[in-house]
């Protein structure tokens, strides 16, 4: 007895070993194109993108299944090794110019120039750059975002302040600010990246030009200009102008913004989001974009740009190619900036599903003609801006740092633009 | 005959899948992550030989130099806080009305995850409307404001509190077990030759408690060598790398810089110093004989 159960235990382990075998593959023709996303927090991307895969069937034809990553971290370790592979998604959300260089210079990308001239009269030039990789374009946008200093309305109104058009406007409602114990500029260190925020806007507030230079390795961290605007931020900093570097900018910080604890928070236009779902309310935020400390600077502002990137080696990259197509149009990039409730980057779509005060921004950017810049995090190489967000916030806790930091941030963008 | 060779087989059948998951989940693994150390691998293009160069660069690194004291801060932490404190509560507890409830009351925290007890420090941790600032205000009467996760190495002594606070539980737990193990007649025995309550406890409790201790030491010994969760949660080992552990740093360096020839380097590097450490350690407590038992 005990040898037939021994002998059918046996065999029970061992027949799946023998049976198993992969399904059978559909061909490349069938299959659905894949878009893989990280942007699994609030808001949950998943609905939009499944949304926008109705949309796109009902145009083209063409299937598309969104897959949803847990994590960033996770998603772009698991999507980089799997670009080399035909298990590359057809499309992938990623971040924009030198966060998908490595990618470009790997040609793991399909190139999307033929897209973009096609399109060529619908993006603005700044945009265009930003998926130009040695004169081919890869990826396309899906959504910018501005950014800008958002701010309390009533604590305005409280302390009869108006959004300041110059610098000096800036400077006088800050102290104002201040000498009534509210801090102007809510900022932190914590989460590293946040760092940058405040560095960007005063080097371009300083000279756009500079700031494209310094990004790009042209001009350097130690160039006199760049020393000023540090200097300036050091002063700023030792003035009071910026909450304590242990700040939560999330949902801390929104709640002191609607205490009127701190007035103002420089952050994308998508952080409306983390302020209304936060207990601010809508009618109580306002908005500008910062005035250059320098008025031959002119009128800046930095963009964020959100991309999706094509898979040269998916299987299906001839109909990913052709969802891109429609995704570039007006029509389809509208479409999904309604889901999103973000600017659509292709400039004859419709805006009128924003809110009003993003709808305002907008006209100010481009009725105003405003130079448009890319965010510090893309624009400059990874491995220097990696250890520029370090520096920036021992800067921030430490501003008699200033050398030390200036001398690592050369030594690491020196070493970077002389290997590359 | 037969039916023996029908016992063998069934028996390495039967072990076949755990000993196929230990090879393909730990073994190949562990030996794909040497070869891969010793090369330049980004994960978009196929790994680069480079021998020794991730090595090399490791130990000439501050950043990792400064990982590394970090790593043996937490480490002192670990055996001071958690596993002393988890002996001092449990040798407290044991035999006292309510030690169930005191019990489970410490021992909680543990069934929380990692990511939430960091996000639940982080807000006590806050300087803006945090917990612990918030407390000080009050008793204070003015308002204070503590850079608690902001200003090194205050920062990694909060996180060493959040740590403590999870983990003492285990300990205390286990030397509960061995409290509870340990004969009662030496204890005694030492109070009628005249011997007081500490005397009894240094030089009688825990000499026998040593099998146990051995147990939650390496145990302590290894999880803090590997500190990742809490800290990449909290502060993400800023700022400016001021609280980044050697696992933190491998994970920074292979996830966040794609470096992963060098991340593979500095997990080679850490688990050598893990199993030189702990099998040193263990090897010496329990001794030649005890480890043929």
């Amino acid at each position: 007895m005990k040898k037939v159960f021994l002998t059918l235990l046996v065999a029970v382990l061992l027949v799946p070993v023998v049976f198993a075998q992969g399904g059978k593959a559909k061909s490349a023709a069938d299959a659905p194109v894949v878009l893989v996303h990280d942007k699994s927090g609030s808001p949950h991307y998943q609905p939009f993108f499944e949304g926008m895969a109705e949309i796109i069937e009902a145009r083209t034809g063409l299937k598309m299944e969104a897959t949803a990553y847990p994590s960033t971290d996770v998603y772009m370790a698991q999507v980089r090794s799997s670009m080399v592979s035909k298990d590359a998604p057809g499309l992938l959300t990623w971040w924009s110019t030198y966060r998908m260089k490595d990618m470009v210079d790997s040609g793991v990308l399909a190139d999307t120039t033929e897209l973009w001239d096609k399109y060529k009269d619908e993006y603005p030039q700044g945009l265009r750059e930003a998926f130009t990789f040695d004169g081919k374009l890869y990826g396309f946008p899906y959504s910018v975002e501005y950014w800008v200093i958002w701010y309390n309305k009533s604590v305005f109104k409280q302390y009869g302040l108006q959004e300041p058009k110059t610098w000096q406007e800036f400077t006088k409602l800050s102290e104002k600010l201040i000498a009534n114990g509210v801090t102007p500029l809510l900022t932190t260190v914590e989460g590293r990246w946040p760092t940058f925020i405040i560095f960007e806007e005063l080097v371009m507030g300083e000279d756009p030009e500079l700031y494209k230079d310094l990004c790009e390795g042209r001009a350097k961290y130690s160039d006199p200009r760049v020393v000023k605007t540090f200097k300036l931020w050091g002063d700023m900093i030792r003035a009071g102008y910026f909450t304590e570097p242990g700040t939560d900018v999330w949902a801390a910080g929104a709640r002191d913004f609607n205490q009127g604890k701190v007035a103002m928070a420089p952050f994308g236009t998508w952080y409306m989001d983390t302020l209304t779902s936060n207990g601010v309310a809508e009618e109580n935020i306002g908005a500008f974009i910062l005035p250059s400390q320098n008025p031959n600077a002119g009128k800046n502002v930095i963009t964020e740009i959100s991309p999706l990137l094509v898979s040269k080696n998916a299987a299906n990259v001839d109909s990913a190619l052709k969802i891109a197509d429609y995704w570039m149009s007006a029509e389809g990039n509208e479409a999904f900036a309604k889901f999103v409730t973000f600017y659509p980057a292709n400039q004859k779509s419709g805006t009128e599903f924003l809110p009003e005060i993003k709808k305002e921004i907008a006209a100010t950017v481009v009725g105003e003609n405003y130079q448009v810049s890319n965010r510090y995090w893309e624009a400059t190489p990874t491995p220097i801006c990696e250890v520029a967000v370090d520096q920036f916030a021992k800067f921030m806790i430490n501003p008699d740092s200033l050398n030390e930091v200036i001398a690592e941030l050369d030594r690491v963008a020196d070493n970077y633009w002389k290997a590359n | 005959m037969k039916e023996r060779s029908i016992y063998a087989i069934a028996g390495y059948v039967a072990t076949l899948p755990a000993l196929l998951l230990v090879v393909i989940l730990l073994l190949f693994p562990m030996l794909q992550n040497l070869y891969y150390s010793f090369t330049s691998w980004d994960a978009l293009t196929n790994p680069v030989w480079v021998g020794l160069e991730n090595y090399k660069e490791l130990f000439s690194d501050p950043n990792f130099l400064l990982s590394f004291r970090n790593t043996i801060i937490w480490v002192i932490a670990t055996l001071v806080f958690p596993v002393f404190g988890g002996l001092l509560i449990a040798s407290f507890i044991r035999d006292l009305k309510g030690e169930e409830i005191f019990k489970s009351i410490i021992f909680f925290p543990l069934a929380i995850s990692f990511v939430s007890t960091g996000i639940i420090w982080i807000n006590m941790f806050a300087s803006n409307s945090g917990v612990l600032n918030g407390l000080l205000s009050l008793l204070s009467g003015r308002v204070i404001k503590v850079q608690w996760l902001a200003e090194a190495p205050r920062n990694t002594y909060s996180m060493i509190v959040a740590w403590t606070w999870q983990q003492t539980g285990t300990n205390m737990v286990l030397f509960l077990m061995g409290l509870t193990s340990i004969p009662r007649d030496p204890v005694e025995a030492a109070l009628i030759d005249g011997a007081n309550k500490w005397q009894t406890f240094r030089f009688v409790t825990v000499p026998m408690l040593r099998p146990i201790t051995t147990v939650v030491i390496a145990q302590a010994l290894v999880n803090s060598f590997k500190t990742f969760d809490l800290i990449y949660v909290i502060t993400r080992g800023g700022p400016y790398r001021s609280t980044e552990t050697l696992a933190v740093t491998m994970y920074r360096e292979s996830f966040t810089m794609f470096r992963l020839g060098y991340g593979a380097a500095i997990s080679v590097v850490l688990s050598f110093i893990i199993i030189l450490i702990s099998g040193f350690y263990v090897r010496k407590q329990m001794g030649k004989e005890q480890l043929y038992y």
